[in-house]
């Protein structure tokens, strides 16, 4: 059966459901919100493709074309307009064309154009010329906002800073000569050609951003004839729809607020027509000193770039189709889980025109999660271990108050049952222990209080008795006296032998506990044990008539510390059993033998003790045996008294019947080592 | 006439111990408890009391009796009237000289004999030493048997009168091993218990010792008796 700190133990366990518990709490919370997060972040997307509501202005669709339309990414970094490209974002895309490749960025201020020219011939301006047709060089045109077609051309006499003229329409002289140092521009060379990088200012441009670029080709610096020109745009006479992200859209997002998430637009072709937000927001409160410990620190989650020119997202595809959806992916770096909800945008007569998408991470979701369950485990954690430790303490304390009430209980008596003391720890407690301890305490005071009756009933008994006896005697005795001729009277006589037994009766019953008080008083002394044996066998053998006692001992000589005369007192008892008991002419042996300890043994043939009564026959009163002589009387009282004297040296007694049932042995051991330190010789 | 005191609680008792004693030409006061006992014998002269030990309920009356009567006279004999071997014990152990016990029940006829010695004996010591027939010499042992005065190398030991019977006994005997029989029928115990000779035995050897370290005169036979070393 286990314990009680065990059981406990195990009961207390119950309590780790309570993190569990508080666990799956938390998750319900969290999907919870992650639900309340999607119909937000989808009403948000109505809401902006409500605002976006017939914008075909914004979201308008070039129709498809020979001429590939100028994607313009975003960039976000700074640019060295230095002819390097180093500066650039590597996914900003490059397109190619015939005799250069061209790469496109904007902010919200600037496009940036990087030309990267094949030519194996680079002739760079003369510096005395003044026409302007004669080297190698880019030629821009586009409409500024009042519609008018601009030109201009980037040259250069030397790599470095280009200088920059609007020019005429033939592209041959400059219309002022004076450079336009609000385009900025660099030329590097390299082997096989040169590169260009531009930096022009997008107030420039008309609200419908139209540019083309055209590459000026003159291989032969002597002659300087234009040998050819490469367009972005091969007709002349129109320009490059430049794809840009709208500023005008970003505007009105950046109106709209959206720290907390990032807002994209499309237009029906899934090209990114604004962008706003994004998806690593930071932290609205610091961090505590335990979120770091625990690790929950804010990590920033890689996913599609702000600078993506198109989203074919399949949520995407569907809203383009004219549903609302929402959805959940990962992000790419499966760090976090990103919530989508797209809107169509549409026309005034219905047509999709493009579509919102907002998306959001749950990652503040996830480490709000992460803090509260943090919080939760530690206050658990922290609640557990005091409940635990409390409830060990009290289980330690209840386990140990019942180990001392039970080791009380076990002191209380002494080998023969006598209770020492009645006094319990823990008696003064109020709880079920005390009364119980309280209650036992009661009860060995009843109880100590009948076995003291019980002791001091012999001698009471002895004490009351002796007083009739004498009156008895005495008045026996004055009778005879004072009428001799009574004497001889047979009744007189009858008295006389009834008070002789009656005497003997009482002094049995009461040597017992005489004995024990005189025991405890007697001192002691060393003395050959050998010796008294071998005296009081040879005496013993000399007054028996049909009994011999046969002893043998394994030593001569053994010192004994103890009382002699109640020695022999036990012997007197132990051979008085054994001649009483034993087969007629049959020898009584006695032996002693030394080892450990001293070992005493009295064996007699004759009747067996019953196996059941063996136990109590060393306690008074107790006859297990028939006499063989009738006259004879035995109390039971001489086994008690042996047991007595032998307890009182220390000494242990075992009473058995022989192994074949043909009589009875007593053995009785005594310690060898005596408080004198007298040791065997 | 010769006046004995008898101080017993027992009503029945008492007047059976004081008709055996007027029976012997004694004359007999009788008291039941402590109080009217000493108030009694401070101004009355007795010549031997006879003194049970409890006297109604009080356990230790007796003792206490004794030792006040024998700050006033310390040879006034007493018998106590005792019960069990540890009282005996301790009247020993009191050192009254003059002082001897009966178990009870007591055998009258045996106190009635002892309450005569202890009147001789009280006589006898007034008087100028006896001559040697009444004397028991053995070595360093003398025992006067008129006075009951016994002297160990010259210094007197107080032995009560039942142990200077069975001293006496033995010493009579030398190297002859006396029963414990033998020894009970002089200590008039009437009902043989081994442990009350044992007990006489062991007050003897130690009153002895008290003024002879070295005693060793009386040697146990284990097994039957006692003797007195020749």
């Amino acid at each position: 059966m286990a314990s009680l700190k065990l059981r406990l133990f195990l009961i207390a366990l119950l309590f780790l459901f309570l993190p569990g518990l508080a666990y799956l709490y938390l998750l319900e919370v969290q999907r919870f919100i992650i639900s309340g997060q999607k119909q937000s972040q989808l009403m948000m997307a109505e809401g902006i493709a409500a605002i976006m509501h017939g914008r075909e202005d914004l979201l308008a669709l070039h129709p498809p074309s020979q001429n590939v339309a100028l994607s313009v990414s975003p960039t976000l970094t700074p640019k060295k307009i230095d002819g390097q490209d180093s500066d650039w974002e590597a996914d900003i895309p490059q397109t190619a064309y015939n005799g250069f490749h061209l790469r496109l960025a904007e902010n919200p201020y600037y496009l940036f154009m990087w030309v990267d020219v094949s030519d194996q011939k680079v002739v760079l301006r003369h510096p005395n010329y003044l026409r302007l047709d004669t080297s190698d060089a880019l030629r821009l045109t586009f409409l500024d906002p009042q519609g008018e077609k601009k030109r201009y051309l980037l040259t250069t006499t030397h790599p470095g800073p280009v200088s920059v003229y609007e020019m005429q329409p033939d592209w041959q002289y400059a219309t002022t000569g004076q450079h336009d140092a609000n385009i900025q521009a660099a030329m590097s060379l390299r082997p096989g050609g040169y590169r260009m990088e531009i930096k022009f200012p997008k107030l420039y441009l008309s609200a419908a951003t139209e540019m083309r670029l055209t590459v000026q080709d003159v291989d032969n610096a002597k002659q300087r004839t234009l040998v050819g020109l490469q367009s972005t745009q091969n007709d002349q006479d129109r320009l490059n729809k430049l794809m840009a992200r709208s500023v005008e859209l970003e505007k009105i997002l950046s109106g709209l607020h959206h720290k907390q998430a990032q807002v994209w637009i499309v237009d029906g072709n899934g090209r990114v027509r604004a962008e706003q937000g994004g998806l690593n927001q930071t932290r609205m409160q610091p961090m505590s000193w335990w979120e770091k410990w625990l690790g929950l620190d804010w990590q920033a989650i890689e996913d599609i770039p702000s600078t993506t020119v198109t989203r074919s997202d399949a949520i995407v595809q569907k809203t383009l189709a004219g549903q609302s959806q929402m959805e959940v992916r990962k992000s790419s770096d499966h760090r976090a889980k990103i919530l989508m909800a797209a809107a169509p945008i549409q026309n005034e007569s219905g047509k999709v025109i493009g579509a919102v998408l907002i998306e959001q991470s749950n990652l503040q979701i996830l480490a709000l999660q992460k803090a509260v369950l943090s919080k939760l485990l530690v206050s658990f954690g922290v609640v557990i271990l005091i409940v635990y430790g409390v409830l060990l303490w009290f289980a330690v304390s209840l386990v140990s108050r019942i180990h001392q009430l039970k080791y009380s209980l076990q002191t209380i008596l002494d080998t023969r049952g006598r209770i020492i003391s009645q006094r319990l720890p823990s008696t003064h407690k109020k709880d079920e222990l005390g009364v119980l301890s309280r209650e036992i305490e009661l009860l060995l005071l009843k109880l100590k209080g009948y076995t003291d009756y019980l002791e001091r009933m012999p001698k009471v008994l002895r004490h009351e008795i002796h007083n009739p006896l004498n009156v008895i005697q005495s008045a026996l005795f004055n009778l005879e006296e004072s009428q001799p001729d009574l004497a001889d009277h047979k009744y007189v006589k009858s008295a006389r032998r009834g008070l002789n037994r009656l005497e003997s009766l009482v002094n049995d019953l009461t040597s017992a506990s005489s004995l024990a008080d005189a025991l405890q008083l007697e001192e002691k002394e060393s003395f050959d044990v050998c010796h008294l044996l071998a005296t009081y066998v040879e005496h013993l053998n000399l007054r028996l008539a049909h009994h011999r006692i046969r002893l043998h001992m394994d030593v001569k000589q053994l010192p004994f510390y103890g009382n002699d005369h109640r020695i022999e007192q036990m012997l007197d008892k132990l051979l008085d059993n054994a001649v009483s008991f034993a087969t007629p002419d049959s020898d009584i042996l006695m032996t002693l033998t030394v080892g450990q300890d001293i070992t005493l043994c009295i064996s007699n043939e004759g009747p067996t003790i019953p196996e059941e009564m063996l136990p109590s026959v060393l306690e008074p009163m107790v006859r297990v045996r028939t006499l063989q002589k009738s006259d004879e009387l035995h109390l039971g009282i001489g086994l008690y008294v042996v047991q007595q004297i032998v307890e009182n040296h220390h000494g242990q007694v075992w009473i058995a019947n022989r192994p074949d049932q043909s009589g009875v042995i007593v053995q009785i051991r005594f310690p060898r080592e005596t408080p004198l330190g007298v040791s065997l010789k | 006439m010769e006046h004995i005191t008898v101080i017993e609680d027992d009503q029945e008792q008492s007047e059976n111990l004081c008709d055996l004693l007027r029976r012997r030409g004694y004359c007999v006061s009788v008291f039941a408890n402590k109080t009217d006992a000493l108030y009694f014998l401070e101004t009355e002269p007795t010549d031997l009391v006879l003194l049970d030990i409890i006297l109604q309920g009080e356990y230790d009356a007796g003792f206490d009796i004794a030792q006040v009567l024998l700050r006033h006279r310390a040879d006034l004999p007493i018998i106590f009237l005792t019960e069990r071997t540890q009282e005996m014990d301790q009247i020993s152990g009191l050192r009254l000289g003059a002082a001897d016990y009966m178990p009870k029940p007591i055998l009258l006829e045996v106190l009635a004999l002892k309450v005569s010695k202890l009147l001789q004996a009280a006589k006898a010591r007034k008087l100028e030493p006896s001559d040697a027939r009444d004397r028991l010499v053995q070595g360093a042992l003398e025992i006067r048997m008129d006075s009951y005065e016994v002297f160990w190398k010259g210094r007197l030991v107080s032995l009560t009168l039942t142990e200077t019977g069975i001293l006496s006994r033995l010493a009579k005997r030398p190297g002859l091993v006396l029963t414990l029989d033998q020894l009970a029928e002089q200590s008039r115990t009437g009902i043989v218990e081994k442990n009350t000779i044992a007990t006489h035995i062991k007050n003897i050897r130690r009153k002895l010792k008290s003024v002879d370290a070295e005693f060793d005169g009386i040697e146990s036979v284990y097994g039957a008796g006692y003797k007195w070393r020749a």
